[in-house]
């Protein structure tokens, strides 16, 4: 059909029908004149300010679901068709009057002359009226209406027309948060480097916290961002989990959830321990557990509260247990960084936030958190800890350093919903604060899940402004409905039909929601690390590979004098259990035998063991040592006996202890 | 019987009779049919049309074909008398594609624009049957759709009407009292003529703009077409004019074998059963034609055709013999498609008697597309659109604008808005151009 323009460059698309209202219309569609998300005007006449005559007005709306029928082909005939095999165009049935029916949200109303000042419609559209599909110039004006000279950051273009480029609004997006929700595939890290490319030509500070390394490979493309923002860095952190001086509740939750849980003496006493021996603000954590380890110990040896030990033996434990993970992850995330996937990458170790935290954010700098390697619990509490301290440094107003925005990928790592246990990450309560306040002080959030039903909620519904792009899953589905106020029933149902890079995007960072079609960076497509190939890993592994032999690495272990079948963090909290495995040696399980007992007695019977017979002799003497602490290995070396016989030993000397009480 | 569907047709058309004649009633249907079926098979005057999809489409592909379909509408708020008569017409041409696959239009016009009348209006000048003026000019119209479309340069190789093809048309004369003229019936207005008559056809005068002349060069160029034209009538009426002629055109021979009695005896006695005027009992129970060949076919089976004239040259008044002389007679066939259905009452002109096989295997694969909707091509569909799109204006609303337009005195507005409101749902659909 050739295209009816009138002098405004608009096209007539068709005519309203039914009931319509202030909110919503419907109108009869010309064929492919139209398609859902896009954006149609119609003429209208309103009562003017003071009622005595009308003002003419342009009502803007959104189609928002387009219905298609046949009326000439009913059912009976569709079964024909299929039980026959035979196509509808063969036969003499009607092809051609179905009917479309399309539904619209209306967005507003604009004076003709300023599409800018757009209002709510407090008068109904009129019936018949006819429906316009107006200019892409009309629309651009409408979209970015009164908010001409604010920095942008475009995004893509409506899904429905090309020729309408969206761009958010990047103030609001850096101060008040964004949440990209989209399925594996739907197209968020692809949206999530949209905005961060046009954020870096502003310049504007990110950190980003990458749990999957989904963004360390913008680094490749430095140069490439370089001609677009000269000067602007891409640099790569491995982070570290550093201790604060008030950190007392992190050891005690991250203790806490690395093991089976600390009982209330056992958490009593590791808060004093930690009160007894302060961390240093920004000291490693494993580096502190390792202090405080040999501090309880030495707490062990001079105590003599025998009530106590089990409890600090318990807690050295715990730490033992957190030290070996951690060590265990550092080693982890060694290995990965060095990986062919990530092996050339220029990683370095995330500076200090409390000391160095300008090196973190710097307006024109890309500080990306690799926390791959760490399990979700350390990762939760490395984001707490970097991004509560940078926060403080805005908070405070010190002017420390510059604003900046946030991005927190694979999101419900870090706020997890009530249902997913929200009292175990650290994270959860820092995040709460810097989106609650994060407003006032430039620390802006763009959170990214895939998963949003797993979300916390409170936080979610504080972002405002979404992304919504494809959406299976039904509970993601209501969660979205729960969380975003201005989606319409017929905008949720087209969550789970969106292509990759298609989506909803509404709140603060645009003037009204709008269906997007997300702009491919075909240019960033070098950063994308892409999967492991295993099938090429495993056929290199049968061929030899580079993979070292066990022989090479017993070999290279032993010239170190080290177990070559234990990894580095084995090999280290193996020397902290050593030290903490008294409680199972043959004299402390006298001591808690005998705990609380008058030894006196029992000694002056075992000097009279001595001159019984060598035999004898030899027993009483090694009770006596067990008595003082003597290890198992001093005992058995001194009397040339296997442990097992220290079992009997104690058994022995613990009845005898049992029948000079009952004689007496 | 064949089966219960049957019998629930048999009990609709039986009802309120008594028992006892309920059962006679069920009883001579029964052996009227089961001996008609043979005698028709014996004499080879039922053919069978085997239900081919693949093989029926493929035959016609490419080939236009054209469904027409007439009617009276009216104005819902103002009664149920109708005021417009129109036509609908819809070209298709099955295996192809794109936008000239299908074509489509729609005639409407007030009945009174139809007609002729010194003064205008037609309470001015009103012919006292009021309802054969309406009925001709549904005939009318009807037929201009078929001609119409068989008009186009390149029109389709079969034309269906929904309805009969010639129908009765003794009654659009002269209103007659006492062998004197009491009112001549009205000739059409130029613009009905231009309407309804193919194009650059020779000015009419005096007889020649009325109906009779009209719709008889009507069917006159119909009959000439090269296309196939056949009237579908799905409705049943209480018709019996069929089955008559099925008896007439049975010869004897074949028959003396079939039945005791001699066929002459046989034929008188089917008659009499078939239209029992004269049984107290049965009076007025005739078993139609629908009915009874309902009974008599099998699913895919059809009437070979019979000529059935309803306008017999007896009946007609002397001086309009002339004109009614010429009204072709229609050949008449009953199709049963499904079981379930009445058969399709099929007419078709003789000079294509040589296609009827072809043309009934059309009609019953169209039919088997749409088996719950009007044939020819399930238009009646388009009424079945949502009330939302198309509702009637309001009764209030209507009188009052009906009002207005009457006080500008202002005939052509008046005329327009009466046009305007005694709109069809379908018309939204059907309108050309609004969809593209």
């Amino acid at each position: 059909m050739a295209a009816d323009f009138d002098e405004t460059g608009r096209r007539q698309i068709g005519a309203v029908v039914g009931n319509a209202g202030t909110t919503e219309f419907t109108f009869i569609l010309q064929q492919f004149q139209a398609r859902v998300g896009d954006i149609v005007m119609l003429d209208m006449a309103v009562p003017d300010g003071a009622y005595r005559g009308q003002a003419s007005i342009y009502v803007w709306a959104r189609i928002t679901d387009i219905r298609r029928f046949n009326p000439f082909f009913p059912f009976e005939a569709a079964r024909e068709l299929a039980d026959e095999g035979i196509a509808l165009e063969d036969t003499v049935l009607s092809d051609a009057r179905d009917q479309l029916e399309a539904v619209c949200l209306i967005l507003g109303a604009t004076p003709e002359n300023r599409f800018a000042a757009l209002s709510p419609l407090t008068y109904p559209v009129k019936p018949a009226s006819p429906v316009y599909r107006p200019p892409a110039a009309a629309v651009r004006e409408l979209l970015v209406g009164g908010r001409e000279h604010e920095v942008k950051a475009p995004l893509g273009s409506l899904i429905a027309r090309s020729d309408v480029e969206v761009a958010l609004s990047a103030p609001r997006l850096v101060s008040r948060h964004l949440a990209i929700l989209a399925m594996t595939g739907g197209g968020k890290t692809v949206a999530a480097r949209r905005i961060v490319r046009e954020l870096i030509g502003h310049g504007y500070p990110l950190l980003i916290l990458d749990p999957h390394g989904d963004y360390v490979g913008l680094v490749k493309c430095r140069e490439l961002l370089r001609q677009e923002a000269p000067g602007c860095e891409i640099r790569l952190f491995f982070p570290d989990l550093l201790m604060q001086q008030a950190g007392g509740d992190l050891i005690e939750k991250i203790v806490g959830q690395m093991t089976d849980g600390l009982s209330e003496p056992q958490a009593d006493y590791l808060r004093s321990a930690f009160a007894g021996l302060p961390a240093n603000e920004g000291e490693p954590a494993i580096a502190y557990i390792e202090r405080l380890f040999e501090w309880i110990v030495k707490e062990l040896k001079d105590s003599d509260d025998h009530h106590r030990t089990p409890t600090m033996r318990a807690v050295g434990r715990s730490l033992g247990i957190v030290h070996d993970r951690l060590v265990r992850m550092r080693w982890t995330s060694e290995t990965m960084r060095r990986s062919t996937k990530l092996g050339g990458l220029p990683f370095e170790p995330l500076p200090n936030p409390f000391t160095r935290p300008e090196d973190i954010v710097r307006p024109g700098q890309v500080s990306i958190l690799y926390l791959g390697g760490y399990d979700h619990i350390t990762q939760c509490s490395i984001a707490a800890i970097t991004l509560e301290t940078l926060f403080e440094f805005r908070a405070n107003l010190t002017g420390r350093i510059a604003p900046f925005l946030t991005v927190i990928e694979e999101a419900h790592t870090f706020i997890p919903s009530a249902r997913e246990g929200t009292q175990s990450a650290v994270s959860l309560p820092v995040v709460r604060r810097v989106i609650t306040e994060g407003r006032k002080f430039g620390t802006g959030l763009m959170l990214i899940s895939q998963r949003p039903s797993r979300l916390d909620e409170t936080i979610v519904s504080q972002c405002n402004s979404f992304l919504i792009l494809r959406l299976v899953n039904p509970r993601d589905q209501t969660f979205v409905r729960a969380v975003m106020e201005n989606l319409t029933e017929s905008d949720a149902r087209m969550i789970p039909g969106f292509g990759p890079g298609q989506g909803i995007v509404s709140g603060q960072v645009v003037r009204f929601p709008l269906h997007i079609r997300v702009k491919m960076d075909e240019d960033l497509l070098a950063a994308e690390i892409g999967d492991e190939d295993f099938f090429a890993e495993a056929a290199s592994w049968a061929s030899g590979g580079d993979a070292a032999t066990p022989e090479q690495g017993v070999a290279v272990a032993a010239e170190n004098g080290q177990d070559a079948r234990q990894t580095p963090a084995e090999r280290i909290a193996g020397t902290m259990t050593d030290k903490l495995s008294a409680p199972q040696s043959a004299s402390d399980r006298l001591l808690k035998a005998l705990d609380g007992e008058d030894l006196n007695p029992l000694i002056e019977f075992l000097i009279t063991e001595y001159g019984r017979s060598a035999g004898a002799r030899k027993r009483a003497e090694g009770v006596m040592n067990l008595l003082q602490g003597a290890s198992d290995a001093d005992v058995c070396a001194q009397f040339g006996v296997q442990p097992g016989s220290l079992r009997g030993w104690v058994k022995w000397a613990v009845e005898a202890q049992r029948k000079i009480a009952a004689a007496k | 019987m064949r089966a219960p569907h049957i019998q629930r047709r048999m009990l609709k058309a039986a009802g309120d009779l008594s028992a006892p004649a309920q059962l006679r009633f069920r009883e001579t249907l029964e052996r009227l049919a089961a001996q008609l079926r043979r005698a028709l098979l014996e004499t080879g005057g039922i053919i069978r049309i085997e239900k081919d999809h693949a093989a029926l489409w493929k035959s016609v592909s490419g080939q236009a074909i054209g469904f027409v379909d007439g009617g009276l509408a009216n104005l819902p708020m103002l009664g149920s008398a109708p005021v417009a008569a129109r036509v609908e017409g819809y070209t298709v041409t099955p295996g192809a594609r794109g936008a000239e696959r299908e074509k489509f239009f729609v005639l409407k016009r007030l009945i009174d624009q139809l007609y002729a009348y010194d003064e205008e209006g037609v309470f001015e000048d009103a012919f006292p049957d009021v309802g054969a003026l309406r009925d001709a000019a549904r005939i009318a119209i009807g037929a201009a759709g078929a001609v119409r479309m068989l008009a186009e340069q390149r029109g389709p190789a079969w034309v269906f009407l929904r309805g009969a093809l010639v129908n009765p048309v003794l009654r659009f004369t002269d209103a007659m009292r006492d062998g004197q003229v009491r009112r001549r019936f009205p000739d059409f207005s130029d613009t009905a003529l231009a309407d309804f008559l193919p194009p650059q056809e020779p000015a009419r005068e005096g007889r020649g703009r009325r109906f009779l002349s009209v719709h008889l060069r009507q069917l006159q160029f119909l009959e000439e077409a090269q296309a196939v034209v056949c009237g579908v009538v799905e409705r049943e009426s209480a018709a019996v004019s069929a089955c008559r002629a099925v008896l007439d055109g049975l010869a004897d021979a074949p028959l003396r074998d079939l039945f005791p009695e001699s066929p002459r005896e046989w034929k008188n006695r089917f008659r009499n059963a078939v239209d029992p005027s004269g049984e107290d009992d049965l009076a007025g129970r005739r078993i139609t034609d629908s009915l009874l060949f309902h009974c008599v076919l099998e699913p895919g089976e059809a009437l070979l055709p019979v000529p059935v004239n309803r306008n017999e040259l007896r009946r007609a008044a002397e001086r309009r013999r002339d004109v009614i002389g010429r009204y072709p007679t229609p050949r008449v066939s009953y199709l049963q498609v499904t079981e379930w259905n009445a058969p399709l009452r099929l007419e078709m002109f003789s000079k294509d008697l040589g296609r009827f096989r072809e043309t009934t295997a059309l009609v019953m694969h169209c039919a088997l597309l749409l088996p719950r909707h009007a044939f020819p091509s399930g238009m009646d569909v388009a009424e079945r659109v949502p009330n939302r799109w198309s509702r009637p204006l309001d009764a209030h609303a209507a009188a009052r604008a009906m009002r207005q337009t009457l006080q500008r005195n202002d005939t052509r507005l008046f005329d327009a808005l009466r046009l305007m409101l005694c709109a069809f749902e379908r018309e939204f659909l059907l309108r050309p151009g609004v969809y593209r």
